[in-house]
Formats: C-alpha cells, sequence, structure tokens
C-alpha cells in the first residue's frame, strides 16, 4: 500500500465522487448549452452545483461562482481578467504558486507596475508589508491565504480591509487552493473580491476548479467563445466535474475542524521524532495549515531522501522544486532559509485518508533514511 | 506516377567493397520504411521508390533523408519519355514565379532532341506559359531537372532536399555509448553513427540518487537517436554503490576522475561482452574538469579498446547546434540530474597524475565493485 502524504500536489478522487462522475460521462452526458429537455436537466445540475458551493463557503449569491479548469486558470482569470487602470498598479505577494507569480511576471513584462511583497521567515505574508505598497492606484492585490510550500495562512480579512482603508477601488484576490477543506473559508467574511480553489485537492478529479467573483465586480474574460459562465469562462461546461466539485466542497468543508484535529496529532507525531533527528527544523509553525508540514534537515538533498521513502512506498513532497544546482524555490529563498536547509525540504501534506499508523510508518522512515544518508554522503555534526 | 528518387553519397568512392556498402544502405532504407507500403529498386547508381500511397511521399521523404549515407532525395514525376508527356509534367511542377534553370540529363540516347535541345525546348515552354517566370543559367532560385531514362522512363522533378550523409549504419564497426542524458553524448552518438557505426547505450544511473525520471529522459533520447542508429538498446548500469564507495574512501576531489575510471572500465566489459571495437563519449577537450588533456589521460588508461570522442575539437555552441537539429536538445535540457551532477566536489582535480590517481583509488576493491555492477545491468530495448 501508497502511504501517500503529498496531498497538496494531488489527492485521491473520492469513490463517490467517481460513481457521480461515471454517471455524467455515461448517462448525462448531454451539453448544457443544448435545447433539448436532457440539456435543460443538466444545466440545472450546474445551477444546484453554483448555488451549494456558494452555500459552503459563504458567498453571497450562487452567481459568485465561476466555474473553471482549475487553481491555475482561475488565478489567470483573476490576474489578466481584472480591470487594469492607466498607470495602475499591481501588489503581489512574494511567496505565491507559480500560476500567480508568473501571470504577474507576464503583466511586468508588458509594462505594468508589479510590486512583490516581502515574507516572513515563516512564509506569512504580513498586512502591514501589504499596506505598504498599496496606494491609489493600485488595482489589484493578490496575496495567497494558505501557503503551498510552507503552510503559512495569512490573515486575509486583515489584509482586506487594510487595502480597502487605503484604496477602496483596489480589488483584493487571494488563491485560496491550500485553504479551501483544510482551513474555515467564509468569502463573506472574508472580505475578498475574488478567490480561486481547485478541485483536486480536496478529492474531486483533476481539471475542476472555481473563481469566486464578488458581486458589482467585473472582469474581463480570458477565454471567448459561446458565453458560458456569464461570459467569463467559454467552453462547455465539465458538467460532471462541476457537480462532484460541489460534492467534494460540501464534504471538505464539513469536516474541516474534525481533519484539523487528526491533522495536527499527526504533525505531534512527526514532530516527537523530529526530536531525535538532528539539524532539521519545521519551516512554519505558527498560523498554519494543519495539513502541511514542511521540515527542513541540514545537509541532505530532499529528492534523494524522496526517493529513498518512496522505496518503502512513502511518497511526499519536494519542499523545493530545486532541479538543477543553484536553482532553488522561489518561495524557500523568500522564507530566507538558510543555505545548509534550503536543498533538504520535504513537504508532509496530509489527507482525511492518512491513518496515524502511517505517520508513525513516515515518522520512523524520515528518522532512519536522513541518518542513513548523512551517513552515505560523510555528513557530520 | 510519383517516385521518390535517392541518391547515395560517398559509397560510389568504394572500390571493390561497394556491394557490401550499397547492401548496407538499402537495408537500412528498408528498415526505416518497414511500417510503409513501397517498391524499392535500384536504378544506374541510384534508389527509387515507387508504388507508395501518395499522402506519405511527405513523411518517406523525411525518413529517408535521415539515413545515414543518403545524398539527396527528390519527389518526382515518372512519365513516358515522349515530349508531351515530359512537358506536361514540367508544367505541373514548375515554380509560380522567380528564375529558373532546366537541367537535362538523356541517357536514351535514342531520344529525338538532344540534352541542350530539351532542355532549351521545355524552357520555352515554362516561359512561354508562365510570365512571372524568367531563365537564370548561372544562380537560378530553381531547378527543373529532366532526366530521360535509358528504359523509356523519364523523371520530372524539381529541387532536391538534401540528405544527411555519412555512411550506412552497420559498415563501420560496432561501438558503446557512454549517454549520460546531458547535451554531449547523443550527438557523439549521431556522429558515430553518421560514420557508419551500429552504436549500443550505456546509462549509469544513481537511484536514489538520482530519479526514474533522469533514466526516462535517456531512454527518451535514446528513441531519438534510435531514428539514425536505426536499432537502440541502452545497458542501465546502477552506479549508486560505487559512487558511495568513492566517496566514502577517495579524496573528494578525485571523485569524478575515479568514477570516469569506473564508467570506462564497465563500458570495456560489456563492449567485448557485445563484440563493439570501441568505446564513444560526448568528451570534448577542456569543457569540464573531467575533459582537461590529463583527466582524459586518466580516464583513457584503464581502456584497451579505442576510445572515439567525435566532439572533442568541438564548442559547446557547435554541439548545442547539432543536438537541435537531431532534435535531442530540448530532450537533454529537461532539469533531472544525472550520476554526475551527485556528490559533485567543490573544486574538483583538473589536472591528475595518472600515478596518484591509481594511488588513491587503490583502497577500493575495483574488480568487486565492477563485477557487482556488471551482474545487475538492465538491458533496455528501446
Amino acid at each position: 500500500m501508497i502511504n501517500y502524504f503529498d496531498n497538496c500536489a494531488t489527492t485521491r478522487v473520492d469513490d463517490d465522487v467517481l460513481q457521480i462522475l461515471n454517471k455524467f460521462f455515461t448517462e448525462m452526458y448531454f451539453n448544457p448549452s443544448s435545447l433539448n429537455k436532457y440539456s435543460l436537466e443538466v444545466a440545472r445540475y450546474i445551477a444546484d452545483a453554483r448555488s451549494r458551493i456558494a452555500n459552503a463557503l459563504g458567498a453571497s449569491s450562487p452567481s459568485e461562482i465561476v466555474f473553471v479548469s482549475g487553481g491555475t486558470e482561475a488565478d489567470n482569470l483573476a490576474l489578466l481578467g481584472s480591470p487594469k487602470r492607466k498607470n495602475c498598479n499591481i501588489v503581489v505577494g512574494g511567496a505565491e504558486h507559480s500560476a500567480v507569480y508568473n501571470t504577474a511576471m507576464k503583466l511586468k513584462n508588458s509594462g505594468i507596475d508589479v510590486r512583490f511583497c516581502p515574507v516572513t521567515t515563516d512564509g506569512h505574508t504580513l498586512t502591514e508589508d501589504v499596506a505598504k505598497l498599496v496606494d491609489e492606484n493600485t488595482s489589484l492585490v493578490a496575496i495567497m491565504h494558505v501557503n503551498n510550500e510552507t503552510g503559512a495562512v495569512n490573515d486575509v480579512k486583515s489584509i482586506v480591509s487594510a487595502v480597502k482603508k487605503i484604496n477602496p477601488t483596489a480589488l483584493v484576490f487571494s488563491d485560496g487552493v491550500q485553504a479551501v477543506g483544510k482551513i474555515p473559508v467564509n468569502l463573506s467574511n472574508l472580505g475578498v473580491d475574488l478567490y480561486s480553489f481547485s478541485g483536486h485537492k480536496i478529492h474531486a478529479s483533476k481539471g475542476t476548479g472555481c473563481l469566486y467573483v464578488r458581486r458589482r465586480v467585473s472582469l474581463n474574460p480570458v477565454l471567448t467563445g459561446g458565453g458560458q459562465e456569464s461570459n467569463l469562462r467559454s467552453g462547455t461546461e465539465y458538467v460532471g466535474g462541476i457537480v462532484t466539485l460541489a460534492v467534494a466542497v460540501e464534504k471538505a468543508v464539513a469536516s474541516v475542524e474534525e481533519h484539523s484535529r487528526a491533522f495536527n496529532r499527526f504533525k505531534q507525531i512527526i514532530a516527537d521524532k523530529l526530536q531525535e533527528i538532528p539539524m532539521c527544523k519545521v519551516n512554519c509553525s505558527k498560523d498554519v495549515s494543519p495539513a502541511i508540514m514542511s521540515v527542513a534537515f541540514a545537509k541532505i538533498k530532499s529528492e534523494v531522501l524522496m526517493h529513498m521513502l518512496e522505496n518503502s512506498d512513502i511518497i511526499v513532497g519536494m519542499g523545493s522544486a530545486c532541479s538543477s544546482k543553484n536553482k532553488h524555490s522561489r518561495i524557500l529563498s523568500a522564507i530566507s532559509l538558510d543555505k545548509d536547509y534550503i536543498e533538504g525540504v520535504v513537504r508532509i501534506s496530509f489527507s482525511k485518508y492518512n491513518t496515524e499508523e502511517q505517520v508513525r510508518y513516515l515518522a520512523e522512515k524520515l528518522k532512519e533514511n536522513v541518518s542513513l544518508l548523512r551517513k552515505t554522503m560523510g555528513v557530520r555534526f | 506516377m510519383k517516385v521518390i528518387l535517392i541518391r547515395y553519397s560517398e559509397i560510389h568512392l568504394k572500390g571493390n567493397n561497394r556491394g557490401f556498402f550499397e547492401n548496407a544502405l538499402i537495408n537500412n532504407i528498408r528498415h526505416s520504411l518497414a511500417d510503409k507500403k513501397y517498391k524499392l529498386v535500384k536504378q544506374s547508381g541510384r534508389y527509387v521508390i515507387s508504388e507508395f500511397e501518395e499522402s506519405e511521399a511527405d513523411s518517406i521523404v523525411e525518413t529517408v533523408r535521415n539515413v545515414f549515407g543518403v545524398y539527396s532525395v527528390s519527389l518526382a514525376d515518372e512519365v513516358k519519355s515522349d515530349y508531351e508527356e515530359i512537358k506536361k509534367s514540367a508544367l505541373a511542377i514548375a515554380p509560380e514565379s522567380g528564375t529558373f534553370k532546366v537541367v537535362c540529363n538523356r541517357a536514351d540516347k535514342r531520344f529525338p532532341l538532344n540534352s541542350m535541345q530539351l532542355a532549351s525546348s521545355i524552357g520555352g515552354d515554362l516561359l512561354e506559359n508562365n510570365g512571372k517566370l524568367s531563365v537564370d543559367l548561372h544562380k537560378p532560385q530553381h531547378l527543373v531537372n529532366i532526366d530521360v531514362r535509358e528504359n523509356g522512363k523519364t523523371f520530372v522533378f524539381t529541387n532536391s532536399i538534401k540528405g544527411v550523409n555519412g555512411m550506412p549504419v552497420g559498415t563501420g564497426g560496432k561501438g558503446v555509448l557512454l549517454l549520460s542524458g546531458g547535451i554531449d553524448s547523443p550527438v557523439a552518438c549521431y556522429m558515430m553513427a553518421k560514420r557508419g557505426m551500429s552504436i549500443r547505450a550505456i546509462h549509469f544511473h544513481s537511484y536514489p540518487f538520482t530519479s526514474l525520471q533522469a533514466k526516462e529522459k535517456v531512454l527518451t533520447l535514446a528513441k531519438i537517436l534510435k531514428k539514425y542508429t536505426l536499432h537502440m538498446t541502452v545497458d542501465v548500469v546502477s552506479f549508486t554503490e560505487i559512487q558511495t564507495a568513492i566517496h566514502e574512501k577517495c579524496p573528494e576531489e578525485f571523485m569524478i576522475t575515479i568514477m570516469r575510471r569506473f564508467m570506462m572500465r564497465i563500458a570495456e566489459r560489456l563492449a567485448k561482452k557485445y563484440g563493439c571495437g570501441a568505446i564513444i563519449t560526448g568528451e570534448s577537450l577542456g569543457q569540464v574538469a573531467s575533459q582537461t588533456l590529463e583527466s582524459i589521460t586518466s580516464t583513457n588508461a584503464v581502456a584497451t579498446l579505442p576510445v572515439l570522442r567525435p566532439l572533442i575539437g568541438f564548442d559547446k555552441d557547435e554541439i548545442i547546434e547539432i543536438a537541435k537539429r537531431i532534435d535531442t536538445f530540448e530532450t537533454s535540457i529537461l532539469p533531472y540530474e544525472d550520476c554526475c551532477t551527485i556528490f559533485l566536489p567543490k573544486n574538483p582535480v583538473t589536472k591528475p597524475r595518472l600515478d596518484v590517481v591509481k594511488r588513491v583509488e587503490s583502497v577500493l576493491d575495483i574488480d568487486a565493485l565492477v563485477e557487482q555492477a556488471l551482474e545487475n545491468v538492465e538491458i533496455i530495448a528501446v
């Protein structure tokens, strides 16, 4: 059996999700835009899914939910589709996911003033740091809700109110891909204008996701065509994906507390074992998502550790996607991780399918392999 | 009827062995066209492919031009050796505008017009038919070739597509290639295959220090190279034990030198096992610490077979240019580490002395490590 601890990368699809999906592939496969009676029925399924998701996430109206193909598309729509005035600027968090970072760089290259906000050593973006960069010309602020590498949870609500105080017309967008279903999310309460999330991180299928667009916020579509999704996202709807996304969101949101308790227990088990390993540290321990644990081991290459663990049927993520020498993770560099540690970051991310027994096995194997690897590499402290 | 004309390169220089080279070339062309229906015959010093699906013409031309030994390829019309037929075909394939020249070759002396007369007459027809064309006998933009054959048939064709030249694979002996996954070794493979060498590859991998993706990348490269080498087998040798032993027992700065000596020993053993007469590497003089003359001397010392280094005098830019042309570059630059980049010493020795190298590696049980590596070779036919 695989002990899968890379649930930030993607998750196993739930059995009920798969069953429902199947039905939409083989029985209810009609195009919701067609004018036959079956199409009307599938269109109703989409409307139902929209209102269920709006309810589960505290949106004020189902019309605020726009279905897209996943987190990356939602992030692109938010950044590229939000209106930009002449001489405007955009404020972007310093530890954003590539889908936001690279899209912001694209805007920067097209001549827009893009301002990157610093991050703290544990990966948080602070409200006061954001506020310093916002002015009357700011058109968009993009700060992620939960960091995908360290799990740091940003205080999006306070960021929104600080931004609006300086410039009420600036839109605030938050990438919630690692937040929905992992920590409590209430969109109205957060006050954001735009918020993205993805289905495959919460046991729905790949190719599903949403952009929340607060009422009266107007975006320009990135994809044009048949005018689906109130003209914001043309293309025939992935009906089964949309319906099952609603199922997955409802389930994940309903069990956030229960899972958080379990995940925090898992973290404690690992933390206890880490005490026995010299020169290692947890990258973010305050205001952090229970589902993510980023651990750095000094003088180790995380890729090698990852392969050693996979030999014991354990899958973890690499904190740093460093693929060649001197090319470290942008985010881990942003949190100023010491050079001895920066190559040795492992990201452990939990799902409801993980058991305490698996976590104990992981903790044991971490200790065993870190020690073996350090011995092989001739590392001594 | 459409036909494809294939001209071959230096084979015509061969004397008594010419048949051997010609047979190899024809076999290689047949091998690369194995999934196609066609007829291939030899006709006065060239090959003619006919009876193929016309929709496949471009793909056949592209395949054949990449077979080593092929000088050029033309897609031609085959018509009866009759003036009106030839004219009709020439009008159909003629360029729409620009300058042109008609080149005739009359092997069939019974044809009523000689080469000069036929060329000027067809040229006149083309001019008359299309006002946008003009004749330039010295630097024409287009050629219209007319080849009157002895069998009563004539080939009419415009430009020839250049082939990759070289010698047919299989006529230049057999060699093993050290294939790392970087930019250079696939190019070295191409260069030797171009001179007719049959090649099989050896890849050293160091799982878990390198990923399975790195090995997959090498197999992808091997598949691309197969287009030129026609056959390709990769012997994947696990190098982890050897690397960790060197790392543990030898001075750090000699890591790469000693590692490469092991690679050479294993390559030689495999070469002999497979009846190969040479070892091929992608080394280029001075490119990295392990490719200085002194380093090459150290690694060369463990080999008795000739070590061929076709890139030795190439600059990186030149190598990259070939890598792009042979379609290996984009795969080579995928970011998976190969076994050379782990345990990388901070200051590798650039001028190792052979006696020192021998002394520092003598702490290792070299034979046992080589035997152990040879026992666990994974042979993958791509």
